[in-house]
């Protein structure tokens, strides 16, 4: 046993009323890679905050080699022998990676106020050649890719040896070459006998680079296992506290739906596709997977009206738009409804609860036979009713300052005014249907979505366009930064769905999701479609892989 | 019950604490109102309140309030718009023309004001339509507006020896009354709370102050909700140009200078965040209205000189903005 490097004791954070982490104990080694795996919002990245003193400690202590340590800002962790690498880019673009790599310390290289850039320059040389890094370190930082510039951000760390590493999610932006380096100089900085942290949401990773993992749940400490005791369903179990199915996707293998098309490509080719041909069905689930680069994202976006194709049609499917006499039929229906919701309210608010009325908030829905929408812009997307949750969704598909109530009722106003008038009391009852449907956790429907976590915030994402009788379903990554449990609520959301005829184009990055719940899995390399997989269970990833490369 | 019955004394103040920053635009809204009413009731022994003083508010605060209420569309998007001052002037300079052209007859003044509201609106349209077309900035495009109206009023003005006047001031007497000031604030402020809290178009407005691209992708045909926005601005701006029109009966060079600024400043005191987004409510500029009016009339009241006046609403201005623009820390920091 190595000796303890850091030592927590009931180590809590509260971030006002929520608490981050709770009486959390752990020990960190010298000459140990720790894991810290758990949910989003488990803590992990907190825990991991508050030793390389980004947070303030609430209440607890830390101890370091055994005195008591209580850092006041970064600097002060670093002056302490602990670095941290974070999730995001911590580079400045237009400043050169000798400065980038000494911000803050140009005092040291100084002499009467004046910088010695020629020693600064050396220096950074040394710095990179700590993680085999051989670049033009006067060049601005932002003339090298995302990979470079996080070597850059770890060559930092390390000039300034310390005995403890802490990395936090580096590697999931990075490719496999880059993760690989990354691993590499863990292990060895391990075998120097110093300590390293490792946070990541990728369990096989983990698996492999760890010597011990350490489980943490809403904040609290569950377990800590050995690598001879390291076993994916169980870690996995471990967790989220429940137990989960080996595969929760999915059950059946029979690729069947409509032989109605909702969604089709026709030849499409914009700047980065080329001659794409796609079609989507009602009832069916359709992949879309490739590398980076790959021209899948550019699906979803031209799907949505977002990408202008050069030559080719985009075409959806849908019910016609009902005339003017019809809405307003349905709206004078609309009245009527709002009037009984409202009495049942004033009911209830004087103590007698009543029945509650039963009202579809759509109205009655008019019939209509189907027709032919062009997209050519996000206008013509949305009129067809075709809903799409970007890959970036805190800055593209939802507000995150607004309340959950505001993003919901947004894309449904349609569906909530009556002749043309937004009334809140459909709003509030179409946003109550949307939480209790999907069970998203809030403390209340006014509750900003940038306090929500992850997966409840996706949720929200998902409201918006299933809230809106979206029958045509664009999802873009959507389990990305969603935790296990509410991953394993959406597969089964999906399928819902698609039972009831929904078409639904996924794009995702990850195989074994792509693989699981799709009817047709279509390949991308290079813009254009290389491989059309239909869905059985001998269908391997391995397979699949050889048609991305 | 029970539950809390046991509050501590620190529990029971986080929650006030926890209430207050959940509804601070809310407390600033009202609390400045009563506090501003209160200290000057106080200070003025009540003198804030004679028939006199009333008159003076309303015929200040009428114009006002259909400025930021106009205004509130286009501050909504996190725009500002510092042209209001400028095209003001302007439009009260052809309304002179008009009615005095006109002869002075009543239906001069319809035509006056319908010629002012189309001047407005034309700016405004064209302030959106270059920001649109070219990229910019929209406040940069009011800032351009701001000298181009100001400029060939100024030029205008200068031709004459004290300015343009009308020939017959009585021609604007019901501008003047104050039950038909009162009600056309009333309409004002009805309708545009209305149209920015329960139509489609006012949510947009909201939402794209905070986030564009959701506000597209939510189903915001956002150009059009931009045009639609600055239009509105652009009528209230030519409605209240014949109220301040029917104070002074005259155009100098100096007329609505600086009424950007007390249109920001209104809004603010109503506790607007400069930065729109779905915080965004029209009572900020309702309310804020009248804070703002009774406030300026009550330094006057007590004597203060206009210098003392104005250096106060500066120092008003960068409190209220400090204050309402900064963004709570602790839940940025929260870690996804």
């Amino acid at each position: 046993m190595g000796e303890i490097f850091i030592e927590t004791r009931e180590l809590t954070k509260h971030f006002g009323d929520v608490v981050a982490v709770d009486a959390v104990n752990i020990k960190i080694e010298l000459g140990k890679v720790l894991g810290l795996i758990g949910e989003n919002g488990s803590g992990k990245s907190t825990v991991s905050s508050m030793i390389s003193g980004i947070h303030r400690i609430t209440s607890g202590e830390i101890f370091l080699k055994g005195q008591p340590y209580k850092p006041s800002d970064p600097g002060d962790a670093r002056r302490h022998g602990i670095g941290m690498i974070v999730q995001e880019v911590g580079t400045v673009d237009y400043i050169s990676v000798a400065e980038n790599i000494f911000l803050g310390e140009e005092n040291k290289f100084a002499k009467f106020g004046v910088v010695n850039r020629a020693k600064l320059e050396d220096e950074a040389r040394k710095a990179l050649s700590l993680v085999g890094l051989d670049i033009d370190v006067t060049a601005p930082a932002a003339a090298y890719n995302f990979e470079t510039r996080k070597m850059v951000e770890i060559a930092k760390t390390l000039y300034y040896n310390p005995e403890l590493l802490i990395v936090d999610e580096t590697t999931t932006a990075l490719s496999q070459d880059g993760r690989d380096k990354i691993h590499e100089i863990m292990r060895d900085f391990a075998e120097q006998g110093k300590a390293v942290l490792f946070i990541s949401h990728d369990l096989p990773e983990l698996m492999e680079t760890c010597d011990e993992l350490i489980v943490l749940r809403d904040g609290k400490y569950i377990a800590k296992m050995e690598k001879s005791e390291f076993d994916e369903g169980k870690i996995k179990q471990t967790m989220v506290g429940r137990k989960i199915e080996g595969n929760y996707y999915r059950s059946d293998y029979d690729p069947s739906c409509s032989d109605e098309i909702a969604l089709c490509a026709e030849n499409v080719t914009t700047a980065t596709l080329k001659n794409v041909c796609l079609t989507v069905h009602k009832g069916e689930i359709v992949g879309v997977g490739g590398l980076s680069g790959s021209g899948m994202h550019e699906i979803g976006k031209l799907f949505f009206g977002m990408e202008k194709p050069i030559s080719g049609k985009v075409k959806a499917y849908a019910p016609e738009k009902p005339k003017v006499k019809e809405k307003c039929s349905v709206h004078v229906k609309r009245v009527k409804d709002t009037f009984r919701l409202t009495a049942y309210r004033i009911k209830k608010l004087f103590g007698k609860g009543g029945e509650k009325p039963d009202i579809d908030l759509a109205g009655k829905i008019v019939e209509k036979p189907e027709t032919c929408y062009e997209i050519k812009s996000i206008g013509d997307a949305f009129e067809a009713g075709i809903g799409y949750i970007s890959k970036d969704r805190d800055k593209e598909t939802l507000i995150t300052a607004a309340t959950i109530k505001d993003n919901l009722c947004l894309s449904a106003s349609e569906l909530l005014n009556v002749f043309g008038v937004i009334s809140s009391v459909r709003e509030s009852e179409f946003t109550q249907e949307q939480i209790e449907g999907l069970k998203i956790k809030c403390s209340s429907p006014n509750q900003l979505v940038r306090e929500l976590s992850g997966g409840n915030k996706q949720k929200v994402s998902f409201g918006k366009w299933i809230g809106n009788r979206s029958k045509i379903l664009v999802f873009d990554s959507p389990t990305r930064g969603v935790d296990v449990g509410v991953k394993t609520t959406m597969y089964q959301l999906l399928y819902e769905l698609k039972k009831r005829n929904y078409a639904i184009l996924i794009i995702s990055e990850e195989m074994p999701e792509l693989i699981g719940m799709s009817d047709r899995l279509i390949v991308m390399k290079d813009g254009e479609i290389t491989k059309e997989f239909v869905r059985n269970e001998n269908l391997r990833d391995t397979e699949v892989i050889n048609y991305m490369i | 019950m029970e539950k809390e019955k046991n509050l501590t004394g620190r529990e029971k103040l986080n929650t006030v604490l926890h209430f207050a920053k959940t509804n601070k635009n809310e407390l600033i809204r009202y609390g400045l109102l009563i506090l501003v009413v209160g200290i000057f009731a106080a200070a003025t022994g009540g003198r804030i309140f004679s028939k006199f003083s009333i008159n003076s508010i309303v015929s200040q605060l009428t114009p006002l309030i259909i400025l930021c209420v106009g205004l509130t569309f286009i501050f909504a998007h996190g725009n500002f718009d510092i042209s209001a001052g400028a095209v003001l002037a302007l439009s009260a300079l052809v309304s002179i023309f008009i009615i005095n052209g006109m002869g002075c007859t009543p239906a001069s003044v319809l035509v006056a004001l319908l010629a002012s509201i189309a001047l407005c609106v034309g700016f405004y349209l064209f302030n959106i339509f270059v920001s649109i077309k070219f990229r910019i900035m929209s406040t940069i495009g009011s800032l351009a507006i701001m000298f181009t109206a100001r400029g060939i009023v100024t030029y205008l003005v200068s031709q004459t020896m004290s300015g343009y006047k009308l020939n017959d001031t009585s021609v604007l007497a019901l501008f003047r009354e104050q039950w038909f000031m009162i009600l056309c604030a009333a309409i004002v402020a009805i309708v545009g709370w209305f149209v920015f809290s329960y139509t489609s178009f006012g949510k947009y407005n909201k939402a794209m102050g905070d986030n564009m691209l959701s506000a597209m992708q939510s189903g915001a045909k956002v150009n059009r909700v931009r045009y639609l926005s600055y239009t509105i601005a652009g009528v209230c701006v030519g409605l209240a140009t014949m109220f301040y029109l029917s104070r002074t009966n005259s155009v100098t060079q100096n007329f609505g200078q600086g009424k950007e600024m007390d249109i920001m400043i209104a809004l603010i005191l109503g506790g607007m965040l400069l930065s729109g987004g779905s915080k965004s409510r029209m009572s900020a500029a309702i309310v804020g209205s009248i804070t703002y009016v009774i406030l300026t009339n009550g330094l006057s009241q007590l004597g203060l000189s206009d210098a003392y006046v104005l250096i106060i609403k500066s120092v008003i201005f960068i409190a209220m903005v400090a204050s309402t623009l900064r963004r709570s820390a602790t839940i940025k920091a929260m870690p996804r």
